[in-house]
């Protein structure tokens, strides 16, 4: 049921991994173009070897305080519904095997019902790790940034 | 000239795709040699020279045809077991596909199939024999035109050529029937060189055909490169690859010349220029790769037209221009459904029944016509009937039945607005399904279709004289040029189609030629006012104050307005890029690209910017009340009304109050009408006059009044009726300009004057 390894990155001092078969890769801070009037949590785009890649930020997405001047983000770059999305997050863990030693058989758990809706959303579950909880990034539904659709209808 | 092309174009698909079969025809025979009894490989060897003979005989090429037809019989019988492969047969099958190709040369160097020198009747006489003398079982007679029957059903472009042609060389193949006899000689025939096959072998191969065959084809090599040779299939994911390679090259180009751009390294300048025009050349023709003639489109319509007019009981006679047009083989695959879509409802809800139509007197026969050309950098496609015509009476009836717009919209719009309604969603009618079109597949969908890429689509009609429908769509999509603007430390770009011009304002022109109307600036341009829009304000942010423009005057659809930008770059070829899912809802971006120093930069799409800014006219009833953002900036709040029949707007802060006084109450003093009104006299206005319209009389004993105040002193503005108040950034033009009247625009879909208040009152004479 659960993936067998996960990258793990910090957002705001949470422990986050996301399946690594869902992760392109793991890059330095790129330049990004901001968009403006895009939803919030869309930070900018960035050229990824010509590819053009919304960059997310799940600071922003998780409902946590942005961060602090000269910090500057890692991308995650994950593949979610047939697009490339980069993840912007604080810093990025090591890539852990939880069903192997010494973690061994443990099993994806439902979010605690106290942790933030906002965080539950984009979470499909926490491990346990006998050092410290990991949260189950679902990458699709973090990517996932709703925009008001304009009525207008404009765009071809 | 258009069935001449098409003929040759017909041919030549023809003869690729006939060399292309008979090269694996080749590969086949020898395989088959090997497995005799792979009945895979016979059908598909079966397939090859039916689909030849098939083509063959709606050609007209009759010796070819005589020949894969006895060829044909051959295969068949051998897939159907009644015959056993063996080396003299295939050495007859090989001998007919050389002699298949002789004459496919032979037609492809003279049009004809009647090249003497190919010896056609040595090798079905030779086939025949093998046929003859080899028969099949007793079940052969009722088996080979069972084949016959089921080759027409699968082919029935090919049917009606076949049946002559059947009906000749059959007879005498069927009825030769011994079985028994039979099957041993061709079971051992290879090393003892049967008797059956022999003479006719020697006959035939040392004779003519194998000795010229290569002379032939030595010539053809060095003489000329044929269709075939010229031509390569390419498989369309590579193409398609290779645009995104070369759409990465343009990128690096743009790069290095962006870096060299000043360098002192004449050589490291030079190869720059080169790789320049090297990858500028090699885009080119790339794309050109990836262009095809609407014609592939165009050929399929007959058939379509043809189906749907027996059906529908239409007599319709079709017609095809511009078969060369060119466009880019994913938009042309995009417009296939749509036209198809277009031409059915063409037949269905525009050609009337040959009855109806002599009763209106013409032809019975109904023209359609579809045209395709190149204008202004954009493909055309015209589909035009002369049918009934579209009523616009019965659109608005259907659209406000189905709730597509209001009583009231309808009544404001023009008949040409109406017509288009049917492209409205809701409007495609479940209740009037047919067949053919109306399957909720509606018209909508269509425009959908056809805006998603890039393109327009209008609708034209007359009643009783037919319907024309334009569809525009560009020449392609990955590569285009595109002004690349700055604003802050931004870059965007804005594609080079909408771009009509560039206009710099200083200083005493920024004064003189920038004006606001209830905070909405225009640029006074050669007479016209253009509406301005800032790019902040494109951005959602505050309108900064400027004391110079940069005004990028854009054209959408039928709105042209200006875009005030910080700084004008240059035009670049750009590739666009498509952009998240996250922000395909955004109206302001059409697509992103690469800029020459790696960054992104996005790319305006400007008929969502003028939607957005309430600045094209259709739709706008959805924006104004829906999208009360971006109009509340530019917008202003309107009273329209009624005046001597007409439509007219003032601005609603100029009104004060609006009153309904009975006739009665006027009285006159000093040749200016006038009402008591709250412990005063309210001097009254008849607009109709002032504007220069005629007055009309109203029906009850009533006068409408807009009453307006200047400081202490109060007007009364006659009208005839108070239609709509309306928040709306108006685009103003000239049109109607007058006194009184500052110019007209388009208010709820209809012209309507904008009326001058303060020129009314100070022409009134009546001081307000």
């Amino acid at each position: 049921m659960s993936e067998s390894q996960y990258c793990t990155f910090w957002v705001d001092g949470l422990f986050f991994g996301v399946a690594v078969s869902s992760v392109q890769e793991v890059l330095r801070y790129q330049p990004l173009t901001v968009v403006p009037s895009a939803p919030g949590a869309i930070q900018g785009l960035i050229n990824l070897r010509g590819q053009i890649v919304t960059a997310v930020d799940l600071r922003h997405r998780l409902g946590l305080p942005p961060r602090t001047d000269g910090a500057l983000p890692m991308n995650v770059i994950v593949r979610s519904r047939g697009e490339v999305v980069s993840l912007l997050v604080d810093d990025i863990g090591d890539v852990i095997t939880p069903d192997a030693a010494p973690h061994g058989g443990l099993d994806l758990e439902p979010a605690p019902a106290n942790v933030p809706s906002v965080v539950q959303d984009v979470v499909s579950g926490v491990l346990a790790l006998p050092d410290a909880i990991l949260l189950v990034l679902d990458a699709d539904r973090a990517a996932d940034v709703s925009v008001a659709p304009l009525p207008t209808g404009g765009t071809p | 000239m258009g069935a001449v092309d098409d003929d040759a174009e017909i041919i030549a698909e023809f003869l690729v795709e006939s060399h292309e079969n008979l090269d694996q025809l080749d590969r086949d025979l020898v395989e088959l040699e090997r497995a005799p009894g792979s009945r895979e490989l016979l059908s598909s060897i079966f397939r090859t020279i039916h689909t030849i003979k098939g083509t063959s005989g709606f050609l007209a090429f009759n010796r070819l045809e005589a020949l894969t037809h006895v060829g044909e019989n051959l295969l068949s019988r051998l897939r159907d077991g009644e015959m056993v492969m063996t080396g003299p047969v295939t050495e007859e099958l090989l001998r007919m596909v050389d002699t298949v190709r002789a004459l496919l040369d032979s037609v492809e160097s003279s049009g004809k199939d009647t090249a003497a020198e190919v010896d056609v009747e040595t090798v079905v006489a030779a086939l025949k024999a093998v046929l003859d003398g080899t028969p099949g079982g007793g079940e052969a007679p009722a088996g080979v035109p069972e084949e016959e029957a089921s080759a027409a059903t699968i082919d029935p472009g090919a049917s009606s050529p076949d049946a002559p042609a059947a009906a000749v060389p059959f007879p005498s193949t069927v009825p030769v029937a011994e079985p028994v006899l039979a099957e041993p000689v061709l079971a051992e025939p290879v090393p003892a060189e049967p008797v059956l096959a022999e003479p006719v072998l020697a006959e035939t191969l040392p004779a003519e055909p194998v000795p010229t065959e290569p002379d032939a084809r030595e010539d053809d090599e060095s003489a000329r490169r044929g269709v075939v040779d010229s031509s390569v299939r390419v498989d369309v994911d590579l193409l398609d690859s290779l645009v995104q390679l070369v759409g990465e090259l343009v990128l690096t180009r743009n790069q290095v010349l962006q870096r060299t751009e000043g360098a002192a390294d004449i050589e490291l300048l030079r190869a720059a220029q080169r790789l320049d025009l090297v990858a500028s050349e090699l885009q080119e023709g790339i794309m050109k790769t990836r262009m095809q003639p609407i014609g592939q489109v165009w050929s399929k319509m007959p058939r379509i037209v043809r189906d749907l007019a027996v059906q529908l009981g239409r007599e319709v006679d079709l017609q095809m221009e511009g078969h060369e047009t060119e466009l880019d083989r994913s938009l042309l695959e995009a417009l296939k459904g749509p036209l198809t879509h277009l031409v059915r409802n063409a037949l269905d809800h525009g050609i009337e029944p040959p009855a109806q139509r002599v009763a209106a007197g013409k032809p019975a026969q109904g023209r359609l016509l579809l045209r395709s050309f190149h204008e202004s950098g954009q493909v055309v496609v015209e589909i035009s009937d002369d049918g009934k015509g579209i009523d616009p009476e019965v659109i608005t009836r259907v659209a406000i039945e189905r709730n597509v717009v209001t009583r009231d919209q309808a009544s404001r719009m023009e008949p040409r607005e109406i017509v288009n309604l049917i492209f409205r969603p809701g409007f495609s009618t479940a209740a009037e399904v047919t067949n053919v079109s109306g399957r909720g597949v509606g018209m909508d969908v269509v425009r959908t279709n056809i805006e998603r890429i890039g393109g327009t689509v209008d609708m034209q009609s007359q009643v009783g004289v037919g319907t024309t429908c334009r569809v525009r769509i560009p020449l392609t999509l990955a590569i285009i040029p595109a002004l690349v603007i700055g604003e802050g430390e931004e870059t965007y770009a804005i594609p080079q189609a909408n771009l009509v011009e560039l206009v710099r304002l200083e200083a005493d022109d920024l004064a003189r030629n920038v004006e606001e109307i209830a905070g909405a600036p225009l640029l006074r341009l050669r007479g016209h006012l253009l509406p301005l829009v800032s790019m902040a304000e494109v951005l959602g942010r505050p309108r900064p104050d400027v004391d110079a423009l940069t005004v990028v005057v854009v054209q959408a659809d039928e709105v042209r307005f200006g875009i005030c930008v910080d700084a004008v770059h240059d035009t670049q070829e750009i590739v666009v890029k498509p952009i998240g899912r996250q922000l395909k809802a955004l109206a302001t971006y059409a697509g992103a690209t690469i800029m020459g120093d790696g960054r992104v930069a996005l790319i305006l799409d400007v008929p969502g910017i003028a939607h957005a800014h309430a600045l094209a006219q259709h739709g706008r009833g959805s924006a104004q009340t829906a999208d009360p953002v971006a109009t509340a900036d530019a917008s202003t709040a309107l009273l329209v009304l009624e005046v001597g029949g007409q439509r007219a707007a003032l601005p609603l802060r100029e009104v004060s109050r609006l009153e309904e006084f009975a006739l009665d109450r006027i009285e006159t003093s000093g040749g200016v009408e006038a009402v008591q009104y709250r412990d005063g006299i309210l001097p009254l206005v008849r607009l109709a006059g002032a504007i220069g319209l005629a007055e009309r009389a109203r029906e009850d004993d009533q006068v409408s009044v807009v009453v307006h105040e200047a400081g202490a002193s109060r007007i009364g503005i006659v009208i005839d009726r108070v239609l709509d108040v309306v928040d709306v950034a108006v685009a103003p033009s000239e049109v109607g300009r007058r006194t009184g009247v500052l110019g007209s625009a388009v208010i709820g879909d209809r012209v309507t004057d904008l009326v001058d208040l303060e020129a009314v009152v100070r022409h009134s004479g009546v001081g307000a």
